[in-house]
């Protein structure tokens, strides 16, 4: 079975506006994460969504998705953690706890604050997810990154053909999870405070597998990028 | 919901764009899965169409022929997967003519947005189901654009159908020829052309002629002039010089300039000149039909693709055109956008 985790348990720290999680924003003429949640409820391969909010917010992410409907598509709310690798490992077992997980079993992990991800995206990382495992979407960078640990001085110059930066979509299969956060809690690994999840999977000598993003596929994180992806869905005069 | 749009924005210039899309009751979301270039889409591509025209109608999402599958259909009659024809015809419903020749019909890659678009939203009528996901459905267009001029034909013709002739030795000469074949199995059905290697793929005629060399006192019942642009003055001057009286002259070629006609032979010999432009729904629901129940026809249209080319990135979509330009007869798109 192929389930997707809609992750939206970010406060909108960012966002200056704290009274509103980032997801719940409007985007056009409906909130971020309704968006986001279209594009995989039309997907033909993900069968079950489970959204992860803030414990606060989940009655208000039910109101929501409700009103709008979801296509047909079965949706489940429930809470997630401190980081995004937390809320991963709640969606997880609540996939363990109401269904048992298969080892043909996959998850689809996407920021609920990324609403211009498209079904190649979707699918290659499924496809990828089948035979690997494991899966990121990546972009490669127009930005030269470099490495400075105090934020003052700089201590590297990656070669920019090796630099890419992590979007969403990120696949797994569900044994592969399991796996690894057994792993991370054997290791005493406190998923608090890890918030890349794949930093988990290479830790613990998993291969990941990596699927083309799009310049497109942007995080709504601070004001900016909301003006920013509310006017590109505008229709400009001739 | 958001969508992603391909638009020509100007002479060879394809962008994305993305644009909020609703999905209310009795609407059917796509998404294409073939995709095949048409001159009228080349015309606009390569900036043919007149400074005016270009400045009116663009930005706009080309193509008109394709294929797709259905993602979603609210009203639960097409289940997820079916494999379906878009119709690119809006039609107005209020009208006494046919829809498709009806000013107030907006039509796909003409008066809006094409096909090469992620999702493509319509209203369930606009969609025309299909056995398979064959690439040969990609051609129902085309197909159905044929038979609506037969239609057209048809109502008119009062003379024999023992010959006919064909002129313009391209894609839709091509399928023109074929149709004939299958509908008239005993006419002799002749083509002219100029292109010696085009000639050749048109097996199933009686025989292929140069335009320029044109056998002495050869003659046709009927007539389909599906050359266009500058040669559809010489074809016509040809048509109406060989045709038997009383026949008829289907125009399918477009000419983007204003031709002259020789009037004093098309009243001498009583001639009809039948105008024909796109289809409307009852003609794919036609086209469908035809193309899924004669293999033998499948086989010939198979012959007619050019080339297909996997649409993965957006550059590959210029590249769709681009290779077009070279290809004798039909590019194809696979849509793994």
């Amino acid at each position: 079975m192929i389930y997707a985790a809609i992750l939206a348990a970010g406060l909108g720290v960012r966002m200056h506006r704290q009274d509103l999680p980032k997801p719940f924003l409007d985007l056009g003429s409906k909130p971020v994460i309704i968006h986001t949640l279209e594009q995989f409820y039309v997907n033909k391969h993900v069968e079950h969504i489970i959204v992860v909010t803030a414990d606060t917010w989940r009655t208000y992410a039910e109101d929501l998705i409700s009103r709008y409907g979801t296509l047909g598509k079965k949706v489940t709310v429930i809470h997630g953690g401190e980081s995004k690798t937390e809320s991963i490992k709640r969606a997880v077992e609540y996939i363990g706890e109401k269904y048992g997980a298969c080892a043909e079993d996959i998850l689809v992990t996407h920021d609920a604050i990324r609403p211009f991800v498209t079904q190649r995206m979707i699918d290659e990382n499924i496809d990828a997810a089948l035979r690997y495992g494991a899966v990121s979407t990546v972009m490669t960078t127009n930005d030269t990154i470099v490495v400075s640990t105090d934020g003052i001085k700089m201590r590297e110059v990656p070669r920019k053909l090796q630099m890419f930066a992590e979007q969403t979509p990120q696949t797994f299969s569900l044994e592969k999870l399991n796996e690894v956060f057994a792993q991370a809690e054997k290791e005493n690994v406190k998923l608090g405070e890890e918030t890349a999840i794949a930093r988990l999977f290479l830790r613990f000598g998993h291969e990941i597998r990596l699927v083309r993003g799009e310049y497109s596929n942007m995080k709504i994180i601070n004001p900016y990028d909301l003006e920013v992806a509310n006017a590109l869905l505008v229709e400009r005069e001739k | 919901m958001i969508n992603r749009i391909y638009r020509l924005m100007d002479t060879k210039r394809i962008d994305m764009i993305q644009r909020e899309i609703s999905y209310g009751s009795d609407l059917v979301i796509a998404s294409p899965q073939y995709v095949s270039v048409c001159a009228a889409d080349q015309r606009y591509y390569q900036g043919k169409r007149k400074r005016e025209i270009m400045r009116e109608k663009l930005p706009m999402a080309l193509i008109h022929e394709a294929t797709a599958v259905v993602m979603y259909d609210s009203g639960g009659i097409f289940s997820p997967g079916t494999a379906v024809v878009p119709i690119p015809l809006l039609p107005n419903k209020k009208t006494s003519v046919k829809p498709n020749y009806d000013e107030q019909s907006e039509f796909c890659s003409s008066g809006c947005d094409g096909f090469l678009r992620d999702y493509i939203v319509m209203p369930r009528e606009r969609f025309v189901p299909i056995c398979d996901d064959s690439i040969i459905y990609v051609f129902s267009e085309l197909v159905s654009v044929v038979l609506n001029a037969f239609e057209g034909f048809e109502q008119s013709c009062i003379t024999r159908c023992d010959s006919f002739g064909v002129w313009g030795d391209g894609s839709v000469g091509y399928v023109v020829c074929l149709i004939l074949r299958c509908f008239f199995p005993n006419a002799k059905i002749y083509i002219f052309g100029k292109t010696a290697r085009k000639l050749h793929r048109f097996s199933f005629t009686d025989a292929a002629f140069f335009i320029d060399n044109i056998p002495h006192g050869l003659r046709i019942d009927h007539a389909f002039e599906c050359a266009g642009g500058v040669g559809s003055e010489s074809a016509l001057r040809q048509i109406i010089q060989i045709i038997h009286p009383q026949g008829c002259i289907n125009l399918l070629g477009v000419s983007e300039e204003e031709i002259c006609v020789n009037t004093r032979m098309v009243l001498d010999k009583g001639l009809k000149l039948l105008g024909s432009s796109r289809s409307a729904a009852d003609d794919f629901y036609k086209a469908v039909r035809l193309i899924g129940e004669n293999a033998v026809c499948q086989k010939y249209l198979e012959t007619l693709i050019s080339e297909v080319i996997d649409i993965r990135v957006e550059s590959d979509i210029t590249k769709l055109f681009e290779n077009d330009i070279l290809n004798d007869f039909k590019t194809i798109g696979r849509w793994l956008l």
